[in-house]
């Protein structure tokens, strides 16, 4: 068990829906990129996503190419990430940390040193979106026997012959992306999106988590009470992109998790 | 048969990193969903890289090169924008051929080795494009006005 599966026990047992905050590690600035992750439990986050910062973010809209920007700008390493991680732990123990990036600097380090780092770090999970499941061997696998959870994304696309290897070594959660693109795009419709997720339920007993185009605590609401929970990230880097000061951030991410936990 | 690859040496192949022979100067990565030889920092995080040839302003180099190269089938070497503008320029006035400034590069090893090759050794280079579309880059850096 991990603290993601202890996270979703808990919030079972309580009839919630977990809300998950996606922040870019070292964005604006490694200090406070540090005070505003510390803060986020208060502001009722229940998994947070800590982004890794990559010089070429595929899978990420302009909003969060752009906070990955500023953290390189400001130095910011897979090190300095790690920090970012380790300096929650000193004040929280129980909240899951899901490191969420692209997988060229970890396998820079080199996987084994790269788990043994994450791990004393305090990440719980990874979610590498350019490894798909035919690559499972170079960290999905090594990742799990580490007792990390490796979270695959599934997609509108996903069809039903795909699923079941997009299924296969995920575990934690699934991540179902609510559109066809990338973060920070259109609004997500529950309507549309609720049939996925019961057809992605039918062939997994995980939480299934509901991401991408979550920018309002309307549509957390909505979102969450169609899945196990949602993921909001662009509107909250958003914010810090604006250049507000921490309190506001983490006032704004409670609005939102206050929707998300009001379904 | 010996096989020869050129890549674009850019500005130089050393530390600043101002050319994009991932080969030469690149280490094994994963970047746009191939593992490859990458031009990247220790952090691998991508590096920018340089090149005079738009064709060869890329990071990384296509999988099979970096196994070509592993295997040792094929050999990799660089050339530097310099000598790729040279080679354009002799392909344009002794033959009337305007090449496309990615095989100018081929071509500007070729110029190198050719005189030390008996006068009978079979040498194919592959001219995989038209220069036309480089005109404007080419004349930029010969210093030459063709606005008007």
């Amino acid at each position: 068990m991990t603290r993601i599966d202890d996270t979703f026990a808990r919030l079972k047992s309580e009839g919630r829906k977990a809300f998950v905050a996606y922040v870019m590690a070292g964005d604006p600035d490694f200090e406070t990129s540090k005070e505003i992750v510390r803060g986020l439990p208060g502001a009722g986050v229940d998994i947070i996503e800590l982004g890794l910062p990559f010089t070429d973010p595929m899978a990420d809209g302009a909003t969060i190419q752009l906070a990955g920007q500023r953290a390189l700008a400001q130095g910011m390493t897979l090190d300095r990430t790690l920090e970012i991680a380790a300096h929650l732990r000193e004040t929280d123990t129980t909240t899951p940390i899901v490191l969420m990036g692209y997988y060229n600097p970890i396998h820079s380090r080199g996987v084994p040193t790269f788990l043994e780092q994450a791990r004393k770090a305090g990440i719980d999970g990874l979610i590498v979106v350019d490894l798909p499941p035919e690559e499972d061997a170079e960290l999905c696998l090594p990742a799990q026997a580490a007792g990390l959870n490796f979270i695959r994304l599934a997609t509108p696309t996903t069809d039903d012959a795909r699923l079941p290897r997009v299924l296969q070594n995920t575990s934690g959660f699934v991540y179902y992306v609510s559109i066809t693109g990338i973060t920070g795009a259109a609004e997500a419709q529950a309507d549309a999106v609720a049939p996925e997720v019961a057809r992605i339920k039918s062939k997994t007993d995980l939480p299934i988590i509901v991401g991408f185009g979550v920018r309002t605590p309307e549509t957390a609401k909505s979102i969450a009470g169609i899945a196990d929970g949602t993921v909001v990230g662009s509107v909250i880097v958003s914010q810090i992109a604006e250049g507000k000061p921490v309190p506001e951030i983490l006032a704004f991410v409670k609005t939102l998790a206050d929707g998300a936990h009001s379904a | 048969m010996n096989i020869i690859g050129v890549e674009a040496g850019g500005k130089g192949v050393d530390q600043k990193m101002q050319h994009c022979a991932s080969l030469t100067g690149g280490r094994p990565g994963v970047l746009h969903g191939n593992k490859t030889y990458l031009l990247q920092d220790d952090d691998g995080q991508i590096l920018e890289g340089h090149s005079i040839s738009a064709g060869l302003d890329y990071p990384g180099i296509g999988p099979e090169h970096a196994w070509l190269h592993e295997i040792g089938r094929a050999q990799y070497v660089a050339i530097t924008d310099m000598e790729a503008l040279e080679a354009f320029k002799l392909s344009c006035a002794l033959e009337g051929i305007i090449p496309a400034l990615e095989p100018s590069h081929a071509l500007a090893h070729v110029m190198k080795i050719a005189p030390d090759l008996p006068r009978d050794h079979l040498l194919v280079m592959n001219m995989c494009g038209r220069g036309d579309k480089d005109i404007f880059t080419v004349a930029k850096h010969l210093g030459v006005d063709i606005s008007a």
